[in-house]
């Protein structure tokens, strides 16, 4: 063994290179505020690590990227963590080198020989932020294709060069494939390079120097740093106490509970100093403690602080997860964009600034002044200096973020579109397992075959100004005007041909009641006839069921196989009733064709036409032909005005048509989602035991 | 390291005195004082005649260059690239839009091509149209002149119909131009052309394209 090591060191050198890494030189022993470095070092490798195994994984292209993401995270085991690891790390990452930043500007450890490795140090924050930037866009869903829709717009303003620097960015005009190419490019082959070479330079430069001495730790140094950390933690907790409301209340504990534990260990520390004080200042008589090597008291401590990062990592990725939003859909009105946390004060930046104040001039004197700090801090003034301006801009960047969260959090218009947002993520999860799958085409088309997508916002635009969906828009949203038209939820179901069925309800505006068709109508007279009437109850239910199976819902299924023989004898007395006026299975003439009422043709054709004699005909009151118009003459008049895909959309919908699985009930319920489909799954399954 | 073989032909002067400096300064950071620098006496210190060092730096500069040119070449290729024109697309008919009723927004679906694929009916974007009279449609682009999200249409109580973008809080009026409450954006909405023909037809048609964001100017950018 001793033999193949000489073998090995003879030939590279290794037991100096060990040597020199584990017995570095710590002047006045292992300290606790050494260890950012450690802990950024490990939060890189793990970036790298996860970073190479997602790429194992990822396939960069408008229409497989969103794809492949899904897949890794909803398909292999496992994916979800790897994910959220990446995703987590990252964020941690922004946060310690921030932290890394004020420790070296506090203490001092940037004035000379170290000009070039703060400047390093400011390089790798940069390279960091653009991993981030670029990072955000690669799974191509909407939050991310929005937000880099706003970055790369503000690119695009950049002075002079601003138009190319976005061609080159997003591969042409238009984001597109080559958006995708181009930044995981960036992120995973420019931007880790640079990491790589800027951490080598940066070691490099580190080990040149040395650590900066920090002043010796004593008794009442002690007890001044832990009294500052116990004074800005309480200004913090008040902070967040005042603002609580602003918290939704999914944060609150987070925001209530993180703050609360640390300033109580800082409470604890600042006692425990008092109670050994006695025992502490005489440790302070004692000579300096001399200097150490890095193996292993420093070695130790870094160890336990990257325990501590990776163990903040997995909480988030545990309990927050890692979203992915529905694909990327510029067609969309995605009101819900926003960058990631670290960029919200930037973008808050961009209400009260213009946007080259907000994204150039501020953000670049901040950038310059950090950049000559080294300079400024070399006389003492200076340097006091920098620690304001650092606390500035720190306040500043905490300021900006909160007032970004706070509107957000408050906004009732932000939180319905990020609900909305959700919904459909949660759709489009619930379609990707469906038997069909994804189609090559990408996952886009999904939502975009889907009825209970669909259906809604057609219904919303189209139907909407007259009719009702359970008392809304089909959007949830509240009507604009008046109901003018029958509320179409639950059209041909029992009850609402129960609700024909009779004259008060049949007179009611969420019937015919709000339309011209109720004036003079024969069948509001026949209802009220005694003809009508003196019908026994249960025969008008027969009557009412064997109506409404004609229409085969979904839902009724079930219930329609339960009650064959009532329907059969329903059908005979709609053939006796209701052939004088209505055309039905063959037998009578005009009126509405009460054959397959409800089904999805009769929908269809209805909704093409209204004005067809098998419908109202002449007596049709506002609505409009849908499909193609032809005159008198059979010449095409005008274009259909929704096609019949479309309206196959909206009948589907209304016919609570559409994908539901079979097992789940992670569906998305939006507001139209009846929440029934679920159940009438759970009765065809339960009909062959009957 | 080459630079210490002392077999090592390296003739040019400059480039051994650049190695016999790198040299010296890793002897320095390592502390190993005690290994006298072997270069200083090689053969390598040996002036070489001007023309193979022309000649080499001559040749570096080439094969370096060429597969530079090439991929710069490449990776610049958008700079170069032509502009589409704008994507003509269908939105609806005249008659689905009432006169002077409110403005309905539009998914903009059409054939596209982007690099290597070409779809059929790709959703490219949001618009609003407004029947503004009889014969006259105004379609806006509801992308924000500002920085790019998506406009919103809204008519509440207090505050009137307009376009409101919930990223930065542009707003506009109903006609598309700024709003007096808006802070951000430095135009008003981008107005799409309606194919003149086709609405003859009965027909609502556009030229869907898009414009640069954040200037007060109306820039055509694809």
């Amino acid at each position: 063994m001793k033999n193949l090591l000489n073998w090995i060191d003879d030939r590279t050198g290794i037991r100096r290179i060990t040597r020199e890494t584990l017995f570095e030189n710590i002047p006045g022993g292992a300290r606790w505020r050494y260890v950012w470095g450690s802990t950024l070092t490990f939060a890189i490798m793990v970036q790298f690590i996860t970073g190479i195994m997602l790429w194992m994984f990822y396939s960069p292209s408008a229409n497989s990227a969103w794809e492949s993401v899904h897949h890794l995270q909803e398909n292999v085991k496992g994916g979800d963590w790897l994910r959220g690891i990446h995703h987590w790390t990252s964020q941690f990452m922004i946060v310690l080198l921030v932290l890394h930043l004020v420790q070296v500007v506090v203490d001092g450890a940037y004035t000379a020989p170290r000009e070039f490795n703060f400047w390093f140090g400011l390089a790798l924050l940069g390279v960091t932020m653009g991993l981030g930037l670029t990072g955000y866009l690669l799974p191509w869903d909407q939050k991310g294709y929005w937000a880099t829709e706003v970055a790369t717009n503000i690119v695009g303003n950049t002075p002079l060069i601003g138009d190319y620097l976005k061609q080159l960015l997003i591969g042409g005009n238009e984001a597109g494939h080559h958006t995708l190419t181009r930044f995981f490019a960036l992120h995973a082959g420019v931007l880790p390079a640079l990491l790589i070479g800027l951490i080598v330079l940066h070691i490099y430069l580190f080990r040149k120097h040395g650590i900066t001495p920090a002043a010796r730790k004593t008794a009442s140094s002690a007890r001044h740093f832990w009294w500052v950390a116990l004074f800005t933690m309480g200004f913090a907790m008040v902070m967040v106490g005042v603002n609580w409301n602003a918290f939704p209340e999914g944060a609150r504990p987070m925001v209530g509970i993180v703050p609360g534990i640390i300033t109580s260990l800082c409470l604890l520390r600042v006692i425990y100093l008092y109670v050994r004080q006695k025992s502490l200042e005489e440790n302070d008589s004692r000579p300096r403690p001399g200097d150490v090597y890095f193996w292993p008291d420093q070695v130790l401590r870094d160890a336990i602080a990257c325990a501590v990062v990776l163990a903040g990592i997995l909480f988030f990725v545990w309990q927050v997860g890692t979203e992915l939003s529905a694909p990327a859909d510029p067609s969309e009105n995605y009101s819900a964009a926003r960058p990631d946390w670290y960029f919200m004060a930037l973008f808050a930046l961009l209400k009260d600034f213009d946007l080259i104040t907000g994204a150039f001039v501020i953000p670049g004197i901040v950038a310059a002044v950090v950049f000559l700090m080294p300079f400024i801090g070399r006389k003492r003034i200076g340097h006091m200096f920098n620690l304001v301006f650092l606390v500035v801009v720190l306040g500043g960047f905490v300021h900006y973020t909160l007032v970004a969260f706070t509107h957000d959090w408050t906004s009732a218009g932000h939180q319905a579109a990020v609900g909305a947002a959700h919904r459909d993520a949660a759709r489009i999860k619930v379609l990707a397992k469906s038997p069909d799958g994804i189609p090559p085409e990408g996952a886009i088309t999904l939502l975009r075959n889907d009825p209970l997508t669909q259906g809604p916002r057609l219904f919303a635009q189209n139907c909407a100004s007259c009719h009702s969906y359970d008392g809304h828009d089909g959007m949830g949203n509240p009507r604009k005007n008046e109901q003018s038209a029958a509320d179409l939820k639950g059209f041909a179901s029992r009850e609402w041909s129960a609700g024909v069925l009779d004259a008060e309800t049949f007179a009611h505006p969420d019937f015919l009641g709000a339309t011209k068709l109720i004036d003079g109508s024969k069948m509001l007279k026949y209802l009220k006839s005694d003809i009508f009437t003196d019908l026994p109850a249960e025969e008008i239910h027969q009557m009412a069921i064997a109506l409404s199976a004609e229409a085969g819902l979904k839902s009724q299924r079930a219930l329609d196989a339960a009650d064959k023989s009532l329907i059969e004898e329903g059908r005979e007395l709609l053939s006796i009733e209701c052939t004088e006026c209505h055309v039905y299975r063959g037998e009578g003439e005009g009126g509405i064709d009460l054959t397959g009422y409800g089904s999805r043709e009769w929908q269809v054709a209805f909704v093409r036409d209204p004005s067809h004699k098998r419908f109202y005909g002449k007596r049709n009151d506002r609505m409009s032909v849908f499909g193609p118009k032809y005159g008198e003459d059979g010449e095409l008049e005008r274009p259909a005005q929704l096609t019949d895909r479309e309206i196959g959309f909206i009948v589907d919908w209304l016919r609570g048509e559409w994908y539901e699985p079979s097992a789940g009930h992670e569906s998305g319920d939006g507001p139209p989602a009846e929440g029934s489909a679920t159940t009438v799954e759970k009765q065809e399954e339960s009909l062959p035991a009957e | 390291m080459a630079g210490k073989d002392p077999d090592d032909d390296i003739p040019d002067v400059p480039m051994s005195e650049a190695l016999q400096g790198v040299q010296n300064a890793g002897g320095e950071e390592n502390g190993n004082e005690e290994t006298e620098d072997p270069v200083g006496t090689s053969p390598c210190m040996s002036k070489g005649p001007p023309r193979r060092e022309f000649v080499s730096i001559a040749l570096g500069g080439a094969i370096v260059a060429a597969p530079t040119v090439v991929g710069l070449r490449v990776v610049l290729s958008p700079l170069f690239s032509s502009r589409s024109g704008g994507i003509l697309a269908r939105l609806t008919t005249l008659e689905n839009l009432e006169v002077g009723g409110v403005p309905q927004a539009f998914k903009v679906i059409a054939d596209k091509s982007d690099a290597w694929t070409t779809y059929k009916d790709l959703p490219l974007g949001l618009v609003y149209a407004q029947r503004v009279s009889d014969k006259e449609v105004v379609v806006f682009s509801a992308s924000c002149p500002h920085a790019g999200c998506a406009v919103e249409y809204r008519d509440e109580g207090s505050r009137g119909a307009h376009y409101y973008c919930p990223c930065h809080e542009s707003s506009f009026k109903t006609d598309g131009s700024l709003a007096p409450d808006n802070t951000q954006a430095k135009r008003g909405l981008d107005t799409l052309e309606v194919v003149e023909e086709k609405l003859g037809e009965g027909e609502v048609w556009i030229r869907f394209q898009k414009f640069k964001a954040g200037i007060p100017e109306k820039k055509v950018v694809s």
